[in-house]
């Protein structure tokens, strides 16, 4: 029974977003300790990888990499020590930062299908830091306490991964072909299970919120800033549509391959009714004069087939382009309200 | 205070800094360890990383990390191996920080403070902070405390641990932009009887704000109508009026028919990008379908 709800403390949380934003645009991961509670994944304790275990430049593709060798040496002595203040061992998955929702890619799902192998329960927490680097692209002048959140649609992205049942059966196989996918029941809306995420203060923690916003009028602990009520949108959509633009580009360069294969396919398999008729006619005449028949399944040996180029490719290419079109998405709905709010408001 | 401060200088801690800046992150970290220490202790202690100014008088406590150690009436002890190691593993994910000092989670300040105060600053060199945060008595704040210390005796290499706490200011850091939204977040959650907080849909959230902002609005409109029945007094009724207007005149100048036409030609692209996302992914479920088929 694995779990299906991600609980994160919210030292947890605070610590993951600013190892994340600190280092922006770089792309940083880290280890996630926790335990699993009747069903739920509690994620208490996390630390930062070492810098050169996450690394490249987050546009590229590869951007996401987590060198697992890398940490390897780290990971239990840091593991080691933490256990002697009391903390859960129990590794329970890793964080990475991401920007624009880039989460599909080979390295993300490699490393995510080592993980769940040691426990099934593990996950990804994913930290988008989009809305940031955005804002310091376009428009510096909203720089400031509620500039990162302009771009942002819900400001605070925390989202939660894990390998599907049916990947893992795919990939168990260790084949990507048509035929094993439909036998699967693998699309590419399922390679990923996304989790609901919950943060939890602990009681000590929530003492501490309500004093801090005594302390501090202003500050996030006694009010809201209201920044999801900005209108400022083009900068996201244009960054999602450029990210759209990329994901079409790989998409046909990738179909440009499989439709390749489907041609060379339908040739080979044309050149072999082709031989089968010759061989029936032959056989038949053959027949008549009274000899043998001669084979008819020499044809394996003679013609070879193409193999089918892996679909894994194209499965996570077409989950990260349905991933930005849903973000759209959601974020048009919530644009048009504001939009129209705010028209009614200046009429 | 300040004449303390002053005193203190004079005594040796040149260079000591004055304020110390603590990220909220750190002060949740301490917490954290507060909440798992052994039944019998009675604190815990750690360090404390961070960036310090150039000038050494401010300070950032940026990280905490725990340190076990064990106090009793006659004796502590503290792993001395554990702080460096962990301090190397630290900073290999976060080179440019360095220790700063050290907390403990009780604002009692006894004979060892003194001690573990003394071990700190020799690590780094440099003048340490303690930060205090009362976790044990809950009747008293949890907002941290924070001192330098200054040597006491004419000779202090003779007297290790003989010192005086001298406070200095703190405040605990919050207007970074990358932690607004996710303090925000959490502060929410302290509302909710189970101390935790959704991450729900952007639709949800906002339509929250909107309540918010409504209310808000509602309060304002029955102010201002007390204020013209008269049930207000005029002085705090003026500034309040000075500032609505001063409000008020954020509104665009524009005419209804301007501002629809621009509105509309928004809403147009906002409506097209979105079409374009559904298009691209029905292109994609079909492009799925027919591969399955072939």
């Amino acid at each position: 029974m694995t779990t299906t709800r991600v609980c994160i403390d919210s030292s947890v949380a605070l610590k993951i977003v600013r190892h994340c934003q600190e280092s922006a645009p770089s792309i940083v991961a880290g280890q996630l300790l926790g335990l699993d509670v009747d069903g739920e994944l509690r994620i208490s304790h996390a630390f930062a990888f070492p810098q050169n275990a996450a690394g490249g430049n987050p546009n590229s593709d590869d951007g996401l990499s987590l060198r697992l060798k890398a940490v390897a040496k780290y990971q239990p002595e840091m593991i080691d020590h933490l256990k002697e203040v009391n903390v859960d061992s129990n590794s329970v998955g890793w964080y990475q930062s991401t920007v624009l929702g880039r989460i599909y890619n080979a390295s993300v799902i490699e490393n995510l299908a080592v993980f769940q192998e040691k426990n099934p329960d593990s996950v990804v927490l994913v930290y988008d830091v989009a809305g940031s680097e955005v804002v310091s692209d376009t428009d510096p002048s909203s720089t400031g306490p509620q500039g990162h959140t302009t771009t942002t649609p819900s400001g605070f992205n925390l989202r939660a991964f894990r390998l599907s049942e049916e990947y893992l059966n795919v990939r168990k196989s260790g084949k990507f072909d048509t035929a094993t996918l439909t036998e699967n029941n693998l699309t590419y809306h399922d390679v990923l299970v996304e989790l609901p995420v919950e943060i939890k203060n602990s009681n000590l923690a929530t003492l501490l919120l309500y004093q801090l916003g005594q302390q501090y009028p202003n500050s996030p602990f006694a009010e809201s800033s209201f920044s999801n009520l900005n209108v400022s949108v083009d900068p996201f959509l244009e960054k999602n549509i450029e990210a759209i633009f990329d994901s079409v580009d790989d998409f046909h360069y990738d179909q440009g391959n499989y439709n390749y294969y489907q041609r060379q396919m339908t040739r080979e398999q044309a050149k072999i009714t082709q031989w089968q008729q010759k061989r029936k006619a032959e056989n038949a005449a053959r027949e008549k004069d009274g000899r043998p028949a001669l084979p008819t399944d020499e044809w394996k040996r003679l013609f070879k087939l193409p193999t089918e180029p892996s679909r894994q490719d194209n499965l996570l290419i077409s989950a990260q382009l349905n991933e930005h079109c849903s973000v759209i998405e959601e974020f048009g709905a919530a644009v048009n309200s504001k939009l129209f709010a705010t028209q009614g408001g200046l009429l | 205070m300040s004449e303390t401060l002053q005193i203190s200088r004079v005594a040796g801690t040149n260079g000591a800094p004055t304020h110390v800046t603590v990220t909220a992150q750190a002060l949740f970290q301490i917490l954290d360890h507060a909440l798992r220490r052994e039944e019998e202790q009675s604190k815990v202690i750690g360090t404390l990383v961070g960036i310090r100014s150039e000038d050494g008088s401010e300070v950032e406590v940026r990280n905490a990390y725990a340190v076990p150690h064990s106090e009793s009436e006659q004796e502590m002890t503290i792993d001395l191996e554990y702080n460096p190691t962990m301090l190397a593993l630290h900073r290999k994910a976060f080179p440019k920080e360095v220790i700063v000092g050290w907390y403990a989670t009780s604002s009692e300040l006894n004979t060892f403070s003194g001690l573990i105060h003394d071990y700190y600053t020799q690590l780094d060199g440099t003048p340490a902070i303690h930060l205090t945060v009362e976790a044990a008595n809950l009747a008293d704040t949890l907002l941290p405390r924070t001192y330098v210390a200054s040597a006491v005796g004419i000779d202090p290499s003779k007297n290790s641990g003989n010192c005086v706490f001298v406070p200095i200011s703190n405040e605990v850091k919050f207007n970074d932009s990358a932690d607004r939204a996710a303090l925000e977040a959490i502060s929410s959650a302290r509302e909710s009887p189970e101390r935790s907080i959704n991450l729900t849909s952007d639709l949800a959230n906002l339509e929250n704000s909107l309540t918010q902002v409504l209310d808000m609005l509602e309060r304002v409109q029955t102010y201002v109508a007390r204020v013209i029945s008269g049930e207000e007094s005029s002085e705090k009724a003026q500034q309040v009026g000075k500032q609505l207007l001063s409000t008020l005149t954020l509104t665009p100048s524009l005419d209804a028919q301007n501002l629809e036409a621009l509105f509309n030609s928004h809403l147009q692209d906002v409506l097209m990008v979105v079409y374009l996302a559904n298009t691209v992914k029905t292109q994609l479920q079909l492009s799925a379908k027919l591969t399955t088929l072939v």
